[in-house]
């Protein structure tokens, strides 16, 4: 049978492998949007407990849990709704950039927070998030295009 | 190193879809194979129930809520085939030189 098929349509095999399961990756990544959404729900979450206030500390940690809920099983159900990408496609490189992502931010963020609050500054824990809010916003696509790139790198019949 | 064997049950230009979408799944929902590959419903059971007779992908039925859910994953024996497939259709173009080379 391998002989009966002509290079050619080889050829078109592998590109049509390669497209339907790029179809696949490209659905995978979390949105834009959300990583606003998380960003200013948290910006909001902080500047609520800055103020000190019982109640506007409830309102505002009622909001950024029902936020934080709502945008994050919207994602989840949107994504369990057509196709989990294979976890092997991000591969060790791909982990480590997640992990690595999450330090960063974590490191950055208590640092500030932590330097803000020693010098005394007023709202501290605003700016502080404020800075983790830049830095999902600006960071977070920036690491799913990372992602995808893996992803793509590592599909079957990639050239590698 | 994968040895590359020619499968012809993936080369049909339909389940060569499904199962390239399905490679790169853990799992696929049935209305997400359905509007990517563009088939009917029938269409579409019929192909998965084609693989799963050969044992190559693995179909899960269940619910969420109230409401039928299936869905299909590649199975170990799939998987093999699939990339057994990938690599001879390598080794075809790669005979050929690469005039030929696909875009992926």
């Amino acid at each position: 049978m391998t002989d009966q098929v002509r290079p050619e349509e080889a050829a078109r095999a592998l590109t049509e492998i390669g497209q339907r399961q790029e179809q696949v990756i490209r659905l995978a990544v979390i949105p834009t949007w959300y990583w606003w959404a998380i960003a200013v729900l948290m910006v909001t979450f902080a500047a609520a407990v800055d103020t000190g206030q019982g109640l506007v500390v409830g309102i505002g940690t009622a909001v950024f849990v029902a936020g934080v809920l709502t945008t994050t099983g919207w994602v989840v159900v949107r994504a369990v709704g057509r196709a989990q990408p294979r976890n092997d496609l991000l591969g060790p490189a791909g982990v480590a950039a997640i992990l690595g992502f999450v330090a960063v931010t974590v490191a950055v963020s208590l640092t500030v927070a932590f330097a803000l609050e020693a010098f005394g500054v007023s709202h501290a824990a605003t700016i502080g998030v404020s800075v983790t809010a830049v830095l999902l916003v600006v960071g977070g696509p920036m690491l799913m295009r990372h992602l995808q790139g893996r992803m793509l790198a590592n599909r079957s019949g990639s050239r590698r | 190193m994968i040895k590359p064997r020619f499968d012809e049950l993936i080369h049909a230009p339909t389940r060569l879809s499904l199962i390239s979408l399905l490679a790169a799944t853990e799992w696929a929902d049935f209305r997400f194979l359905r509007d990517r590959a563009g088939l009917s419903d029938s269409a579409l059971s019929k192909q998965l129930t084609t693989l799963e007779d050969a044992g190559y992908i693995e179909i899960r039925k269940g619910f969420v809520g109230k409401r039928p859910r299936t869905s299909a994953r590649l199975t170990s024996v799939g998987r093999a085939a699939f990339d057994q497939h990938v690599a001879a259709l390598q080794e075809i173009v790669a005979k050929a030189g690469a005039s030929v080379l696909p875009s992926t």
